[in-house]
């Protein structure tokens, strides 16, 4: 038996022992394509080893730019999917945000208080200011409200002072307070774009938050279908 | 991770993920889908892949999962006719129809074979992985992959050899 019969029958035995390595069986294949009047029992062997053997052809070039463009499209998708709830909440904030703040500044803007015994005063206020302080003292009930204010002034003076004058007896009844002053007017505007500006900060975390509970999601989707 | 991250991981792997692919499916057009499958998949769970040791291992599986996904939906298998046309590459014309031949009945006995081991069989002979690839896509281990192989080699050779006789 020559080295190179020895050689192959060792390789074919580690083959069917599941051994071999890949250089093996190239130099497997090697020996046998080299050998020239190969016996019968090699051709046989041969046939089978290459049969068993078949192996796969190389991946296609154009699959590896394929790849990367698979992944640059995912990337893209999902960029734009942050973008568009990044969108979204801002856009439901500021929505929220104007439909209390529109309906309440028409000039004069309320800060708490009784809304209606507000509203009921002034429609007066214009008129009496004493007519208005007594609306207000008879909406809340106190006697002394009614003897407070007397003499000149706006109406809308008169009901700012009488409210801020009556105590309430009803717990219900809070405190009413009518800004008038421009420049209150603005710091309580600024108070308001502050609130906002945070608003929209707690949406962002609330974008992020969606975001995480949306990749949560999808992990839990690829474990089942896995 | 980072979309550079994630392609400075799973771009080397293509070409062992693929041969996964054409090992269990054993054609070119549907190997690429399943690696296309298995790139979004991948992509999807790329936040998970940080904390993943054997990330390597992970993408194999998940190759694998999609092509054996995609057997079980089609319920066929392609004969790996091109492999058996660039193997039996040599001028002997009747040699090479021999191993045609062959590469058929093999075809047929390991798609007889339990499923685990049709598994291991169809990576090593139709994907020319090694014996560790292998390990990494199917989750078993080196040890019990080899041994899989020794039988399942075995019994195509005792079915060729005595085909032949």
């Amino acid at each position: 038996m020559n080295s190179k019969e020895t050689e192959i029958r060792n390789l074919l035995e580690r083959f069917y022992e599941g051994e071999t390595s890949a250089s093996d069986m190239s130099r497997l294949k090697e020996l046998f394509d080299t050998w020239t009047d190969m016996p019968e029992w090699a051709a046989r062997e041969r046939r089978a080893y290459e049969a068993i053997s078949s192996g796969c052809p190389d991946m296609p070039a154009d699959v590896a730019s394929r790849m990367i463009d698979v992944i640059d499209g995912a990337d893209r998708r999902w960029r734009r999917r942050c973008v568009l709830h990044i969108a979204a909440v801002t856009c439901a904030a500021a929505a929220c945000i104007a439909a209390i703040f529109i309906p309440v500044y028409d000039g004069k803007v309320s800060v708490s208080g009784d809304m209606g015994i507000i509203a009921r005063a002034e429609s007066v206020a214009d008129v009496s200011g004493e007519a208005a302080a007594r609306v207000v003292a008879a909406e809340t009930r106190t006697e002394a409200a009614e003897n407070r204010y007397v003499g000149p002034g706006s109406g809308v003076e008169a009901v700012r002072k009488v409210a801020d004058d009556v105590k309430p007896q009803k717990k219900a009844v809070k405190r009413a307070r009518i800004i008038t002053d421009p420049d209150e007017a603005v710091r309580f505007v600024n108070g308001m774009l502050s609130d906002m500006a945070e608003s929209l900060q707690e949406g962002e975390l609330t974008v992020a938050r969606a975001i995480e509970d949306q990749r949560k999601c999808e992990e839990t989707i690829n474990k089942i279908l896995q | 991770m980072t979309t550079k991250q994630f392609k400075d991981l799973v771009v080397p792997e293509q070409q062992a993920m693929w041969r996964v692919a054409y090992g269990l499916l054993g054609d070119e057009a549907e190997a690429s889908d399943a690696l296309q499958e298995s790139m979004l998949r991948l992509w999807n769970v790329r936040m998970k892949l940080d904390g993943v040791t054997n990330q390597r291992a992970y993408c194999m599986a998940t190759v694998r999962n999609v092509a054996l996904g995609m057997l079980d939906s089609g319920n066929r298998r392609m004969v790996p006719i091109d492999a058996a046309e660039d193997q039996a590459s040599g001028s002997d014309v009747a040699h090479e129809l021999e191993v045609r031949e062959a590469v058929a009945r093999v075809e047929l006995e390991i798609g007889r074979m339990p499923e685990s081991q049709r598994e291991v069989m169809r990576m090593s002979s139709f994907g020319g992985l090694s014996n560790q690839e292998i390990a990494e896509a199917t989750g078993m281990t080196y040890d019990n992959v080899r041994a899989v192989l020794s039988r399942g080699r075995r019994k195509l050779r005792e079915l060729l050899m005595n085909s032949s006789k």
